[in-house]
């Protein structure tokens, strides 16, 4: 069974562990053959990577680079009136429009609901004048005892 | 090698390690400050500071990733997406971390979402001895040699998991510390740790054999 230290020995190899924890692997891989065989493969391998070769960036690199950079914003720049217009000028007024149109809608649908209701209460009115039979009282003499009545009811004479 | 020999030879490897670690990280003040000039001009639409930024990391960036997909050809392109996405989102960095922190989160953001275009031809034995016998044909054989051992090298790191991989190679290579790894991959020290040390095992497993025969 492998030792449970050999997992901070990567860290240990990279300089990442904190001077503590270093005395603390250096003292246990004095009596650990484990750990001393697993550092020792590490290292080797760490050297054998060191036969990975580094590549040099093209002579042109810089100059491909701005090639490309130049493309990009000149296709955007194709684009740019059809977008830039959408956002400069479109959406604001299209907003603006939408504001406007809402208020109009607004005081049109206001008004056609206060006539609406106006008419109902009209109509109510009048059935509750029917039913109470306030209309024939309106013939009545002054002073009458029916008189007294259609004005109890009206609130006129008050 | 004696076990004490071996152990004092760990040692100084340890010290060595440590100390170039905290001599890069002292060097790097005064890096940062330049880099924070740079990308304020940048920012600005300064094309002479972006081609010195440019030029100041070109090489980096572009083994930073030809170690990661293996292509030489391919990295260049990559390489050059990476300094077309700097320069369009140059304002997007805030300066909360450092530069080289945002520019190789570009680097391992790319690197992650590479899907490769094509197959690449790598020089076949032939081809490079036909580059001449004699009297070129030492030379021959030491370019096919490290040609070899580098093949060989990118085919076992090209076997890693991506994100083994790419902090493998950001610590391996870059010299990165396992905290500016956490700060570029996003993710917890912990996590880079555990990440290098399964990479290291694998590597270990594949390159230790061929190592012990003398290929590598």
């Amino acid at each position: 069974m492998k030792c449970s230290r050999i997992r901070r020995l990567s860290a240990f190899l990279d300089g990442e562990v904190t001077e503590e924890e270093k005395q603390h692997i250096l003292e246990h891989l004095k009596t650990c053959p484990d750990c001393q065989k697993e550092l020792e493969a590490l290292h080797q391998v760490s050297d054998s990577l060191d036969s990975f070769e580094e590549i040099e960036p093209s002579p042109y690199f810089m100059i491909h680079l701005k090639q490309r950079i130049a493309e990009r914003e000149a296709r955007s720049f194709i684009r740019f009136p059809f977008v830039e217009w959408t956002r400069r000028v479109a959406v604001p007024v299209g907003t603006t429009a939408l504001v406007i149109f809402s208020l109009f809608l607004g005081s049109y649908l206001g008004k056609a609901i206060y006539q609406v209701r106006a008419e109902s209460e009209s109509r109510l009115n009048m059935e509750f004048a029917d039913l109470l039979c306030i209309n024939s009282l309106d013939d009545f003499s002054e002073g009458s005892l029916s008189n007294v009545y259609n004005d109890l009811l009206t609130g006129e004479g008050e | 090698m004696s076990g004490k020999n071996r152990l004092e030879k760990i040692k100084s490897g340890y010290q060595w390690s440590r100390h170039k670690k905290e001599k890069d990280m002292k060097s790097t003040d005064d890096k940062e400050n330049q880099n924070e000039e740079l990308i304020k001009k940048v920012v600005e639409g300064d094309e002479t500071a972006f081609e010195q930024m440019v030029k100041k990391y070109e090489r980096r960036v572009l083994n930073t990733i030809y170690r990661y997909i293996g292509k030489s050809d391919e990295a260049e392109d990559i390489a050059q997406e990476v300094f077309i996405k700097v320069w369009h989102h140059a304002k997007s960095f805030k300066g909360k971390s450092k530069f080289s922190t945002w520019l190789y989160r570009i680097v391992v953001n790319q690197c992650l979402n590479y899907r490769s275009k094509h197959k690449e031809r790598l020089a076949s034995l032939d081809e490079i001895m036909e580059q001449g016998k004699t009297p070129e044909s030492l030379k021959v054989e030491i370019e096919f040699e490290r040609q070899r051992k580098s093949k060989i090298i990118r085919r076992a790191i090209n076997k890693l998991p991506k994100r083994q991989r790419i902090a493998f190679i950001l610590s391996k290579f870059e010299g990165k510390s396992y905290r500016e790894i956490a700060q570029i991959m996003g993710v917890s020290l912990s996590s880079v740790e555990s990440l290098i040390f399964r990479a290291r095992g694998t590597l270990k497993k594949k390159l230790l054999p061929l190592r012990k025969k003398g290929e590598i």
